[in-house]
């Protein structure tokens, strides 16, 4: 099956966004609301493990959603206390993201494009990564995700376990440690873990790394 | 991170060393080692210079009181590998950090993690440092968990050292021009602070002013009141109405033939 062009797959995402209901649309669109409410509190109860369990109103952590969609995990996380910026491509998914409000600041901008004076201690992309088709952009997004995270800081990316690549449907490639760590390894990322989502037929978990050079 | 969560971080100590104000020892040590039994305190002499026992954990209150002479020898007691906790006094926005840069370099301490402490207004400390003793560079802490700092694991290399160096100098670019901002928030929210405050004065002296007016305005209220009333009082006595009549005889004399007597007549009868 032909994978979906870029501007297709743009397009796709920013229609699913304002046709479908809030945790579908960003979430697993087999799932009725309800079973996607429990998907996504199983993936926040996993972020909160990697992102740590402190928190502070005087020095808070400052973390990157990058594919933010309409903004779920960016307002809960900015509820445990943290600082989040939300990026996302899809204009009706921001426009939602910040009629919800919750804190966060939200941003109109792809993986690879975003630029910041400041490093973050976390960058966290969930769910994203395998929707970019292009190898070049998938590339480009997960160098420049990396390049945000401070000395020290995380980076929280999901993706599937296997070793190797492979395309899913027309709209997914799914993407294994043969393709993340060597790249990663590169640009100074250590891995830390894998974290699987373990929700029903879910192949998806979450790589953990930490900046060490 | 509570107060009593930062003893964890340095792992295994088997005693404590307080180098602080005595005076705060008990109230912030209470909270520091609450429900820890494991940790035994032992008396610091200022004025011994042997080195402290390994295992021993010194910990300072390091705020708007330092004296920072009485630091410095205290830290250079410890042994390699001896851990310091310095407890902030100062909220974390307004730290003085130079004050307490120049010991912990002299006694050859890196700095391993530096954690913002909540319920100040419990005991009086803001955040924490944890140092340590060290004769190589420890490991870069990885700071999002609660696990024990370890000093042992290989010495960072240059492409850390090169990283954080590179994040040093860029951060510090960015930062100037954003402490420049804030500054000039600092500057601008103070001058309106001060505008406010300069209204509010107008507004009690405006009103303070209303309020002698007002006082005024009664006063003469009452002072006319009185005048009225006293008027009354003459227009209504006998010796007016004598005279009235008299001069208005005068005034119409045609008239006075009769006026004068009725007149008369009215007012003895009135009479008061």
């Amino acid at each position: 099956m032909a994978l979906l062009s870029d501007a297709e797959a743009s397009a796709y995402w920013n229609q699913r966004h304002q046709q479908e209901s809030d945790l579908r649309s960003g979430g697993h669109i087999s799932f009725d609301e309800a079973t996607n409410r429990m998907f996504y509190m199983r993936r926040l109860s996993l972020l909160m493990d990697l992102v740590g369990l402190q928190s502070s109103p005087t020095a808070p952590l400052f973390l990157l959603d990058a594919g933010c969609g309409k903004g779920w995990f960016s307002r809960e996380l900015a509820r445990f206390g943290h600082r989040v910026d939300g990026i996302d491509g899809s204009e009706a998914a921001l426009a939602n993201a910040r009629q919800n409000g919750g804190g966060p600041r939200f941003h109109q901008s792809s993986l690879s494009g975003w630029r910041s004076p400041w490093l973050y201690d976390v960058v966290l992309c969930v769910d994203v990564l395998f929707h970019i088709l292009s190898d070049a952009e998938w590339e480009r997004s997960v160098s420049n995700l990396a390049s945000l995270v401070r000395l020290g800081g995380r980076l929280i990316i999901a993706d599937w376990d296997a070793d190797h690549d492979e395309p899913m449907g027309d709209y997914q490639v799914l993407r294994g440690r043969n393709t993340y760590l060597p790249l990663l390894s590169k640009l100074g990322m250590r891995l830390d873990g894998y974290h699987p989502y373990d929700f029903r037929r879910s192949v998806i978990g979450f790589y953990a790394f930490t900046r060490t050079c | 991170m509570l107060i009593k969560e930062i003893p964890a971080l340095v792992g295994e100590a088997s005693t404590l060393v307080w180098a602080g104000d005595e005076s705060r020892a008990t109230e912030v040590l209470k909270a520091l080692l609450d429900g820890q039994d494991r940790i035994r305190r032992v008396s610091y002499d200022p004025d011994d210079t042997a080195m402290f026992d390994p295992g021993t954990l010194l910990v300072a209150l390091a705020g708007p009181d330092l004296d920072a002479g009485a630091l410095a020898p205290a830290l250079r007691r410890l042994p390699p590998g001896g851990w310091a906790v310095l407890l902030l006094g100062w909220p974390l926005d307004e730290l003085p950090y130079h004050v307490l840069l120049e010991p912990l370099v002299d006694a050859k301490c890196q700095v391993l993690q530096a954690v913002p402490v909540d319920r100040a207004n419990r005991h009086g400390v803001h955040g924490a440092v944890v140092a340590a003793r060290v004769e190589r560079l420890a490991p870069i802490r990885p700071y999002l968990n609660d696990s024990p700092i370890s000093l042992d694991g290989a010495e960072p290399g240059l492409n850390t050292l090169l990283r954080l160096t590179g994040e040093y100098v860029f951060g510090d670019l960015t930062a100037r021009p954003l402490r420049q901002q804030l500054a000039d928030l600092k500057d601008r929210a103070e001058a309106q602070r001060e505008r406010i405050r300069e209204l509010e004065e107008a507004v009690r002296a405006g009103a303070a002013k209303a309020a002698g007016l007002d006082a005024r305005h009664t006063a003469m209220q009452k002072s006319l009141t009185t005048a009225q009333e006293r008027l009354a009082q003459v227009r209504s006595s006998t010796t007016f109405q004598v005279g009235h009549t008299i001069v208005q005889g005068a005034r119409r004399p045609a008239r006075a033939l009769v006026s004068v007597p009725a007149g008369l007549f009215r007012a003895w009868r009135n009479r008061r």
